[in-house]
């Protein structure tokens, strides 16, 4: 997963103005970040210290003072924030906004919310909540405030989905709202999920429990559910939505079952002028090619 | 966060806000500080960033921590020191901050558990951090201790109302000054930690823009860093004989340097030649034994003390027991002027931490009394605890009309002035008639060559020896002095041409020359 991050940072459209290159949530042992610096992309002196010339392409955050400060010795010169990354965000407020430097931060070209943690979806007064990926649409906005940036967005979740029934309920029935909206939306799910699974979320079926699928299907759930509620989010705001990766791997004895996604978050007219039909695409896109990266580390289709 | 085993609790914990605390672990309080103090602070004897980080270091050494890790980079909007010390509890935290005077002065014979010369002082180092920053977090625990003290002190507020500040010491004491107040709460530390954490944050612009190398004046500051690079690749720098003082390097590594030459770390690879290397064997022992190492942004960092060079160049030892104080010290001296400046002057340690720069006054000496090769010296004391009470609360300074130092001055401007005129010796007359021989040889040479030409044959050469034959060695030399002492016009010529060659830059002394030589024909 690390090298189809490298790949995407190399890939990432220039600098225009101070904006960081590459915005991570690192972790103690910043893997992310070695890989960058083994790939050339970020320089370093000849102890491993990031060279000041790009020092200011890269901002990792880390709320844990452990994992902070080990990362500090590990990656000398880094530009680590001891910080929550909702914190930084003011959380989901619509009024509250990160402010100077530290909105610019948030402006990354490439931003990597490897959360290692599962997908927390609430519901709140009836409705369903995402706090995540409502950070993410925040760095959206952040993002598509005039000049807006074309951004790439690497999100990853643990693969395990154990939400309380109500929370399952709820998005159940967003799930088969969609699928009765978008009928080619509902044709690839059920290639990811299978037929039984589509119908009893269509049917409403109450005995149907996500805790109690198969830990491959439960990943295949986030695998449709994230990228639907992030391209929603963002709807109508000016960006189109490409999903290059959508990605699951893990479940064995070594590793937690992990799902990893990788978004180009394209700012076009379009986005506004025709939202729904760039909703729709960005929809159908986002389940288009799901894969598998398997325990010897290949890259396997999980559908022709 | 990367990928590993799943932890279902961590989905709750990542969206609470973090856990408030008890109200029974909470406590608030002021920073009050003795006015004496505060006039030294406010009088500028932290002005300089180094001056105000070496007292957190000395604070971690004092705290028995082997290792220091200082942060600074990128951009220096926080600075961070982490040691591995004995720690710090809350109330230790409290009864260094409730009055900051000079009444917490250490014991004279302090040492740390482990046996380490106790150097600075708690209160004041961390006060001195006022001067860096607007907000201080320090995280501590201490050994054998299960609490963890996490306090913030906020100096910003007290710099909005200064005058707010001001109290009347009940005791009469003087008076005393409020610097700041803090903030904080105990939480359980893991079993066995011990550590002190300081976090500097809303850095002051002018301590940033030092800290992180941005030059304030694009045109008179240095450009080489010193950043990110190992001892040895610093070693070579700073031994370069193209580098005249350290301010061609950035700020950042101005500082770094200043901190090294400061705090009790260990001598750099290579940091003198090797043929007197054994001579100084006791100083680097004793830092070895100190066991003391700070990583500064990541490199080993060491004492910026490189003594080196391609001229010839002597190491004399000096020693001194007297009534109040005992040192031990070494002077280096090498032809021709020592660079770096910095090093150029005599640095007194105490308790293995240096009192301020290198003294290019030479504890006062003479300026009048060999000036050359006044500048081809350098030298460090390392003074016992006699000289401790002589120490000015800034520990940059000494009390000049301090008995121990005075005594010590005494002794050193003896042995200086001993060592002056052996490198005069050494480095000028010696070589001076060493040249003048060569010259001689040179001409006979010559002479020998136009006569064996024209076919003539020239008598033996002969030397003093031959003719004086009678006179012993001693004799011998008396008589070559008498020679060289009646110098002739091309020879002083030549001893000034000699001198500035050695002074001056190679421009300057063309222009020099050029000037003499005009002189002289007029």
């Amino acid at each position: 997963m690390r090298q189809l991050w490298v790949e995407r940072v190399a890939q990432a459209p220039p600098r225009v103005r101070k904006e960081p290159l590459y915005l991570t949530l690192a972790g103690a042992e910043g893997r992310d970040v070695k890989a960058l610096i083994d790939a050339g992309l970020i320089k370093v002196s000849e102890i491993g210290a990031i060279l000041d010339e790009d020092a200011d392409k890269i901002v990792a955050i880390e709320a844990d003072e452990e994992a902070f400060l080990q990362l500090k010795r590990t990656i000398e010169g880094l530009d680590a924030r001891k910080d929550r990354i909702e914190n930084l965000l003011r959380n989901e407020s619509p009024f509250n906004w990160p402010q100077g430097e530290e909105r610019e931060i948030f402006r990354a070209r490439v931003v990597n919310f490897d959360f290692d943690r599962a997908l927390v979806v609430e519901v709140r007064e009836g409705q369903l909540a995402f706090p995540q990926l409502s950070w993410v649409a925040k760095v959206a906005e952040i993002h598509g405030h005039a000049p807006a940036l074309d951004w790439c967005l690497m999100l990853t979740f643990q693969g395990q989905v154990q939400w309380p029934s109500a929370v399952e309920d709820a998005v159940k029935k967003l799930l088969a709202d969609n699928f009765e909206r978008t009928q080619d939306f509902s044709a690839s799910v059920e290639k990811l999920l299978g037929p039984d699974a589509v119908s009893g979320i269509s049917g409403g079926d109450t005995d149907l429990k996500f805790s109690e699928l198969d830990e491959q299907i439960q990943q295949c759930v986030l695998m449709t559910l994230v990228p639907k509620k992030i391209i929603e989010m963002v709807r109508g705001s000016g960006w189109c939505v490409k999903t290059h990766h959508n990605v699951r791997y893990g479940g064995t004895e070594a590793r937690a079952p992990m799902v990893s996604f990788v978004f180009d978050f394209v700012w076009s007219a379009r986005g506004t002028t025709e939202p729904g039909t760039v909703y729709r695409e960005s929809l159908l896109d986002s389940v288009a090619g799901p894969v598998e990266i398997d325990p010897e580390g290949a890259i396997v289709p999980l559908f022709e | 966060m990367t990928a590993g085993t799943p932890a279902e609790d961590d989905a709750v914990e990542a969206l609470e806000p973090e856990d408030p605390p008890a109200a029974a672990d909470a406590f608030d309080g002021e920073i009050k500080v003795a006015s004496r103090i505060v006039d030294y602070l406010s009088s500028g004897l932290y002005e300089s960033p180094a001056a105000c980080l070496k007292e957190l270091v000395n604070n971690s050494y004092d705290a028995d921590a082997k290792k220091v890790e200082v942060y600074v980079k990128p951009g220096a909007d926080q600075i961070i020191v982490v040691d591995d010390g004995l720690g710090l509890t809350r109330d230790e935290f409290i009864r260094h901050f409730e009055r900051v005077s000079e009444s917490h002065k250490r014991d004279k014979r302090g040492t740390t558990p482990s046996g380490r010369p106790l150097v600075g002082r708690i209160g004041i180092g961390l006060i001195a951090a006022n001067e860096l920053c607007d907000e201080m977090e320090i995280v501590s625990t201490k050994k054998g201790q299960s609490e963890l003290l996490r306090v913030t002190i906020d100096f910003e507020a007290m710099r909005l109302d200064p005058a707010g500040g001001e109290r009347r010491d009940a005791e009469g004491d003087g008076d005393e000054f409020k610097k700041g107040d803090y903030s904080g709460w105990v939480e359980k530390a893991k079993k066995g930690d011990h550590y002190t954490r300081i976090y500097l944050r809303r850095i002051r612009d002018h301590a940033r823009l030092m800290f992180a190398g941005i030059p304030h004046d694009a045109e008179t500051a240095g450009d080489d860093s010193l950043y990110g690079l190992k001892p040895e690749t610093i070693v070579g720098k700073l031994e370069d004989s193209n580098l005249r003082s350290w301010s061609e390097f950035d700020e950042y590594s101005q500082t770094m340097l200043e901190v090294g030459l400061n705090v009790p770390v260990r001598y750099a690879p290579g940091w003198i030649p090797s043929d007197v290397k054994r001579r100084v064997s006791d100083f680097e022992d004793q830092v070895e034994e100190g066991d003391f190492t700070v990583m500064y942004d990541g490199t080993d960092l060491r004492k910026p003390t490189v003594l080196r060079g391609p001229e010839g160049h002597f190491l004399r030892r000096f020693a001194f027991e007297g009534e109040s104080v005992n040192a031990i010290g070494y002077f280096f001296a090498k032809r021709r002027a020592l660079v770096p400046q910095e090093l150029n002057g005599v640095l007194i340690r105490i308790r293995r931490a240096a009192v301020g720069d290198y003294d290019p006054s030479w504890l006062d000496y003479r300026a009048t009394l060999n000036p050359l090769f006044q500048s081809w010296i350098s030298a460090e004391i390392w003074a016992d605890d006699g000289l401790e009470d002589a120490l000015n609360i800034d520990r940059r300074t000494l009390r000049v009309t301090h008995p121990a130092f005075v005594e010590l001055q005494a002794a050193f401007h003896k042995s200086f002035s001993k060592v002056l005129s052996e490198a005069r010796d050494v480095f000028y007359t010696k070589r001076s008639a060493t040249r003048r021989a060569d010259q001689a040889r040179e001409q006979v040479q010559r002479m020998k060559s136009i006569a064996s030409e024209h076919g003539v044959s020239l008598p033996p050469t002969r030397t003093i020896k031959d003719l004086n034959p009678g006179a012993d060695e001693g004799d011998n030399k008396r008589a070559i002095r008498r020679a060289v002492s009646t110098m002739t016009v091309s020879e002083v010529y030549e001893l000034a041409l000699e001198v500035a060659r050695s002074e001056l830059s190679e421009a300057q002394y063309r222009k020099f020359a050029n000037a003499l030589a005009q002189r002289l024909l007029e």
